[in-house]
């Protein structure tokens, strides 16, 4: 008994010793409320996991009045343990709560050797909203914060450095939505996706941010990179990092043709539903690509002089929409899957003028001269079968004597057979050319360049 | 070497790959895998699957072409193979018009697509993956990587109506009436 009476009274020393410390905090405290307001914690700003930390106590102690009240209540109707604890020292503070600002004043004419200075000086240090540069001896004018002219007066519980720091998060949200790398066509946006509900139209204007085809502000781009267009200097490609996608589809310039609308293709097309809000053409505009599994497509509402249509490209294993991936997920569709294919094009539309079927062509046709076969370096434009399946990143450097050797090889004009190139003989090319010959003369050569299946 | 080849065995092809505009064009009624025509709008889903319809139908390109006769009376029940053969008897025809008119012809004589029925298209491909850029020639040659050949220009799908008035031997986008034209960049393409 006598021990457990002395364990009583060091506990009792210790919680005094405590309370005591903690006292001359919540005098601190209570001076920087400034006498009127709540408290100067924001407490909204605080997890609440901290109110069950080792901390808990002195955490609470620097709470609002209204969440100490109400752990007060819960401690008396049986809460957890720290309850218990945080109640008596919240009783404290609440004691210390009527202690007026004057009281301090007083404290510091007493106290000469400036140790409540320093430590106000320092908790003003630690409040980057408060002004540092003049000291005088008003303490008032001291923590007296610059209020803004946004401060709102009506919510009672809330205190000036909340208001300052919510502020300050405002502000610190607007330069987040300044510093999206692209320009974005909020018309566009709107105007392309209809379907989204109302519930979640911020959010997802968010996402799409980043994933609907948005004109590219030129001031981003490198000049370093090619010229998109000779006679247009200003567009310039967006530099492959930038891209949505592995690859980068755009409308040919030069080729007259617009595209009106870039949808799903649930969505009603723009020959349907025509609007006024249209593309910026004249920036690039990364039209989209699909990989067969979208079970909701991207397709492409285009127009030029003699035909107005809308596409559809799909390409194997390619990269796929970034906002398309949330519909693709968990759905097994791949419509490659039934095919060798490795690309569909299809498009659909009317055409706008009377046009001779046999004049149409269809294929490649470009603006620059090829690399002619004799400027070709074969070891570089033909990648061995071996090297296909490995990475190639961890060539080995074995391979590239090999092809070096046999692209020495190939210049002298000699076969490249031996026992360790994967490279065809010469009579082998010969004969599979002439095999080719003979089917392409029963098939069409259409079914070569285009496949079949 | 794939240029003669092309020239040789296919005459209809238009392909020209060591001028200053390279080119590769085939008449688009016999590239298509897929052409299908709707008169009462009532077209299918871009994204569903597609099938040459039967040369009777009403649906069938053949109905734009008729009148005319293919030069070789074909054996095959394809109907893919008869449109495209039905196609290209239009044009070798346009060709020896324009070849007999030197140049000065009229769309009168030659089958035009109609404005106000909906085409689709469907334009396959299994030889080049775009992921890589590269030709895949089976597992004999291997996959040749076209970025080098391509001099940085980027793939480009293209569908036009070459305007007959055009005198130079090069076709250039001036020289035609783009009904499509897309182009396609590889990360390899660029510097």
């Amino acid at each position: 008994m006598i021990k457990y009476r002395r364990r009583q009274q060091e506990v009792s020393k210790n919680k005094n010793d405590k309370s005591s410390r903690r006292k001359s905090k919540s005098i601190i405290i209570s001076s920087i409320r400034g006498g009127g307001l709540s408290s100067y914690t924001p407490s909204r700003l605080l997890p609440r996991r901290f109110s069950k930390s080792s901390r808990a106590d002195d955490i609470i102690a620097d709470d609002d009045i209204s969440s100490c009240c109400k752990t007060t209540e819960n401690s008396s109707t049986g809460g957890y343990p720290y309850d218990a604890i945080s109640s008596t020292k919240i009783h404290i503070i609440q004691q210390e709560d009527a202690i007026p600002l004057n009281h301090i004043d007083e404290n510091k004419e007493t106290n000469n050797d400036g140790i409540c200075d320093d430590i106000l000086s320092k908790l003003i240090n630690l409040l980057p909203c408060l002004p540092q540069t003049q000291h005088t001896n008003d303490i008032s004018e001291k923590i007296q914060p610059k209020i803004p002219e946004t401060y709102n007066n009506d919510d009672e519980t809330m205190t000036q450095i909340e208001c300052i720091l919510r502020q300050a998060m405002d502000d610190d949200k607007e330069e987040d939505e300044l510093s999206v790398p692209f320009s974005t066509n909020e018309d566009h946006i709107n105007d392309d996706h209809t379907s989204y509900n109302n519930e979640d139209t911020t959010n997802k204007y968010d996402e799409d941010r980043l994933s609907v085809p948005f004109p590219i502000n030129e001031n981003d781009i490198n000049d370093d990179h090619t010229s998109y267009s000779s006679e247009d200097a200003t567009n310039k490609l967006p530099p492959p990092k930038e891209w949505i996608q592995n690859l980068l589809l755009v409308s040919t310039p030069q080729s007259n043709m617009r595209i009106n609308r870039i949808r799903h293709i649930s969505e009603p097309s723009y020959f349907d539903c025509p609007s006024n809000v249209s593309l910026d053409n004249n920036q690039v505009i990364e039209l989209p690509i699909n990989n067969g599994k979208e079970v909701d497509s991207w397709v492409i509402d285009f127009e030029t002089t003699i035909f107005a249509g809308t596409a559809l490209f799909r390409i194997r294993e390619c990269d796929e929409r970034k906002s398309s991936s949330i519909e693709s997920n968990g759905t097994t569709h791949d419509y490659f899957e039934r095919y060798n294919r490795r690309f569909q094009l299809i498009i659909k539309g009317k055409f706008k003028a009377q046009v001779v079927i046999a004049d149409c062509m269809s294929g490649l046709l470009l603006d620059h001269p090829l690399n002619s076969s004799a400027n070709m370096d074969c070891s570089d434009g033909i990648a061995w079968h071996g090297e296909l399946e490995a990475n190639s990143s961890a060539i080995e450097p074995s391979t590239s004597d090999k092809r070096k050797r046999v692209s020495r090889r190939l210049k002298r004009g000699k076969s490249t057979t031996n026992n360790n190139s994967n490279l065809p003989s010469k009579w082998m090319l010969r004969a599979a050319v002439k095999v080719a010959g003979v089917l392409i003369r029963k098939s069409d050569i259409s079914s070569m360049v285009i496949s079949k299946h | 070497m794939i240029a003669i080849i092309f020239t040789l065995k296919r005459p209809r092809i238009d392909v020209d790959l060591e001028c200053s505009h390279p080119r590769l064009l085939t008449p688009l009624c016999s590239t298509a895998q897929t052409i299908i025509r709707h008169d009462n709008g009532l077209s299918p889903r871009l994204d569903g699957l597609h099938e040459e319809p039967c040369i009777d139908s009403n649906t069938s390109l053949v109905v734009d072409l008729c009148g005319l006769s293919p030069n070789k009376q074909s054996n095959t029940s394809n109907n893919l193979q008869y449109r495209k053969r039905y196609s290209d008897a239009v044009y070798d025809k346009r060709v020896e018009y324009i070849a007999d008119c030197s140049g000065h012809q009229t769309s009168s004589t030659s089958p035009c697509f109609d404005t106000d029925t909906e085409y689709t298209f469907e334009f396959l491909q299994h030889l080049i993956d775009y992921n890589d850029l590269s030709l895949d020639l089976g597992r004999v040659v291997g996959k040749v990587k076209l970025g080098a050949a391509l001099r940085g220009q980027p793939v480009r799908f293209i569908s036009a109506a070459v305007k007959q008035s055009s005198e130079s031997k090069e076709l250039t986008l001036k020289d035609v009436d783009c009904l499509w034209s897309f182009d396609l960049w590889h990360k390899s393409l660029l510097p």
